[in-house]
């Protein structure tokens, strides 16, 4: 009625949330990490900007990748960064990426009642690393520092009564491993090698379980498939599968921005040969992180 | 409930050189209940022609019989074997006869086209569920796992590959899409159709010759 | 069309086949999804319509319509002037297919264009191809034997025929 009278129970109703496209992945390597994004936000069937950033560094070994709803990704990353801020002023040093990943679940299920509506892909360098003695660029180029040993090998001989003793040592050097922590909205996660999340997620990841895990591939005979793919490849599949997604999904496109990062000791090797490529690293002697840029199609 | 996903299953077919592949999964399910591993959703048009069936179980049966009937009048008036092309329009129109209670299937053609010169070239045809054809040169996907399949097909596949290439490629991209799909995969079966001419490989025996392949469900 | 068009005896009219559209879906109420664009030249000169799905029509001297239709028609508003040459009005559609192919996610890929004149229609498929796919980094061919299976089947389809003519000289006279 007009007046309102014998009006019928109304119910107002604001949803809060929007779902603004775009796609992320990541993918570990033995001593390095790819974290790549593209640069599209949409809305329904337009276009809000062709360039809005998703992935995002950290420190100088962990680079976030947000996806899902533009406002709520800012914000955490936001979040995210003043956290680490604050451990760096308590610490004097960068929080380590498993920690980081547990701060990132923490903060995830604090929001367990009214969630940030994102999709979180972390990737970098763990310290967890193989120790490595015999490679000679690792003794020569990067003299001792936090993350080395020192390997004491005792020796010892009976000589008639007498107990003869050596020692000597090795320096050992951790070499960082690469990793990548997988989120859902509430904090649910666990560490994997490969991840796709987003618009295309469903037509990224089942491409990356076969090109990175080998997954339905038999191994030619005598031969095993391996484990970690040089930095080559990786980027390799990462541009294809964002073309991919580019040329069947419509809310992918515009730029791909690839973040790669190197754990400390491994050579930039066959890096600087990318057109392109910028290094963001704060510190020197550290982990590194180089970024990549690339057009996509912009239909 | 969505009915296209009731009882799950996907098709893929892909075109190589002078060659073409066509591939479901085996899983019948009810919802997210696996009845069946057995379940054929490819069946043979003509010598020359598979048409792949994903969805709606039920409708699956009743538009083969259909398909069977209505291509067997065409053998009879015309006296000659159905064209791939041709059977894609066959197709088309019987689903647009039901364009406002349609039968839940979106069919997936594939087969050796008879080219003027008298050679055989690949065709692949995919309508959805009322009718409306696409005519794809590279690869045409349907399906409870057709976003996955869309994703890996446009990574892997390549023009121009040859028969053995192409088994390979359109099983891997069958596999890897349906096991990343809840309502598809527990088996899967691959058809290929090659025509060779005065080739030396080593299927090239016959002139003419189809494949069947039983893809493993399992990665060994 | 061509059924009116024989028993009038005439050329048809655009407007005949726009009523003859609107009606049909008029008749539908909507249940037949077709948003079309209709345009034609005959006796009374070139014209354009648009037909809604629920059988609307609208007469105009530049029309858009689809999910694209809002940034096509930002174009024509701010390019189209009357009696434009040839050349003018197809690049004035080029452009405004274009806006929608880069700016709506709904429309994408190439431009078709169709250009009708007193005499000929012009169809133009695939007019621009602003959207190529880029070659890929690397190729994705699979080592033969990378995927186990556990049966073949291999049905050969040669039939082989062995023609020998018999009673030769007597064969039927075809001339």
């Amino acid at each position: 009625m007009p007046d309102g009278s014998f009006a019928h129970p109304q119910q107002r109703h604001f949803n809060p949330y929007t779902e603004n496209g775009g796609t992320i992945l990541a993918i570990a390597g033995a001593d390095f990490s790819v974290i790549a994004g593209d640069t599209r936000q949409s809305e329904g069937y337009s276009i809000q900007t062709r360039y809005a950033p998703k992935v995002f560094r950290l420190t100088d070994r962990a680079v976030l990748a947000v996806n899902g709803f533009a406002a709520d990704g800012n914000m955490f990353v936001k979040k995210v960064k003043q956290r680490l801020e604050w451990y760096r002023h308590a610490h004097a040093k960068d929080m380590p990426l498993r920690a980081i990943a547990r701060l990132i679940q923490t903060m995830l299920y604090a929001q367990r009642f009214f969630p940030y509506y994102v999709y979180n892909i972390l990737g970098g360098i763990e310290e967890d690393g193989k120790y490595h003695t015999s490679l000679p660029s690792y003794s020569t180029a990067f003299p001792p520092h936090p993350l080395s040993r020192v390997h004491w090998i005792k020796r010892e001989w009976k000589c008639g009564p007498k107990v003869l003793v050596a020692n000597t040592f090795r320096l050992l050097v951790q070499l960082g491993s690469g990793a990548v922590y997988s989120f859902d909205p509430v904090g649910s996660y666990e560490r994997e090698a490969c991840r796709a999340a987003g618009a295309a997620q469903s037509l990224v990841q089942p491409f990356l379980d076969n090109q990175i895990y080998f997954k339905n591939q038999t191994a030619p005979a005598g031969q095993s498939h391996p484990t970690h793919l040089p930095l080559q490849d990786v980027l390799s599949i990462v541009i294809d599968s964002f073309t991919s997604a580019t040329e069947r999904h419509i809310e992918v496109g515009d730029g791909l921005e690839m973040y790669v990062v190197l754990a400390k000791g491994r050579s930039p090797q066959g890096l600087e040969s990318i057109a392109g490529i910028q290094e963001v690293t704060t510190k020197s002697d550290s982990d590194r992180v180089f970024v990549i840029r690339r057009e996509l199609k912009k239909d | 409930m969505s009915i296209m996903e009731y009882n799950g299953g996907s098709v893929i077919a892909m075109v190589g050189k002078d060659c073409v592949a066509i591939a479901s999964d085996l899983r019948l399910g009810v919802q997210s209940l696996s009845i069946s591993s057995n379940f054929q959703k490819i069946f043979p048009v003509t010598d020359r022609v598979f048409v792949g069936l994903p969805g709606l179980a039920s409708d699956v049966t009743t538009l083969h019989e259909q398909f069977r009937y209505r291509v067997n009048m065409y053998t009879i008036k015309e006296e000659r074997e159905i064209e791939p092309e041709t059977f894609a329009q066959l197709v088309s129109s019987t689903l647009y006869e039901r364009r406002f209670g349609p039968y839940f299937i979106e069919p997936v053609i594939a087969g050796m086209q008879k080219t003027p010169s008298g050679s055989l070239k690949p065709f692949i045809a995919a309508t959805d569920l009322i009718g409306c054809l696409n005519f794809a040169k590279d690869f045409v996907v349907a399906g409870t796992a057709s976003s996955k399949l869309f994703g890996v097909a446009e990574g892997l596949w390549e023009p121009d590959l040859e028969a053995e290439d192409l088994f390979e490629t359109i099983s891997q991209t069958l596999l890897n899409a349906v096991d990343r799909d809840a309502f598809s995969g527990w088996g899967a079966v691959v058809h290929l159709m090659c025509f060779f001419e005065g080739s030396t490989h080593p299927l090239a025996q016959p002139r003419r010759s189809s494949t069947n392949r039983i893809a493993s469900p399992v990665a060994p | 069309m061509e059924m009116h068009a024989l028993s009038t005896g005439r050329k048809p009219r655009v407007v005949t086949a726009m009523t003859m559209l609107k009606q049909m879906l008029f008749q539908y109420q909507g249940h037949i999804g077709a948003a079309l664009v209709l345009g034609g030249v005959d006796a009374t000169g070139p014209q354009l319509f648009t037909i809604h799905p629920h059988g609307s029509t609208d007469k105009l001297p530049y029309v858009t319509m689809g999910s694209g239709s809002l940034a096509a028609m930002a174009v024509f508003e701010s390019g189209w002037q009357p009696n434009m040459t040839r050349e003018q009005a197809l690049e004035l559609v080029t452009a405004a297919i274009s806006a929608g192919i880069f700016n709506d996610l709904g429309s994408g890929s190439n431009v078709d264009a169709c250009v009708i004149t007193a005499t000929q229609t012009e169809m133009l498929r695939n007019f621009v191809k602003p959207n190529e796919r880029v070659q890929k980094e690397r190729s994705y061919g699979f080592r033969r034997g990378t995927t186990a299976y556990k049966k073949e089947e291999i049905r050969s389809l040669i039939i082989s025929e062995d023609v020998r003519p018999v009673r030769e000289g007597e064969e039927m006279d075809t001339t």
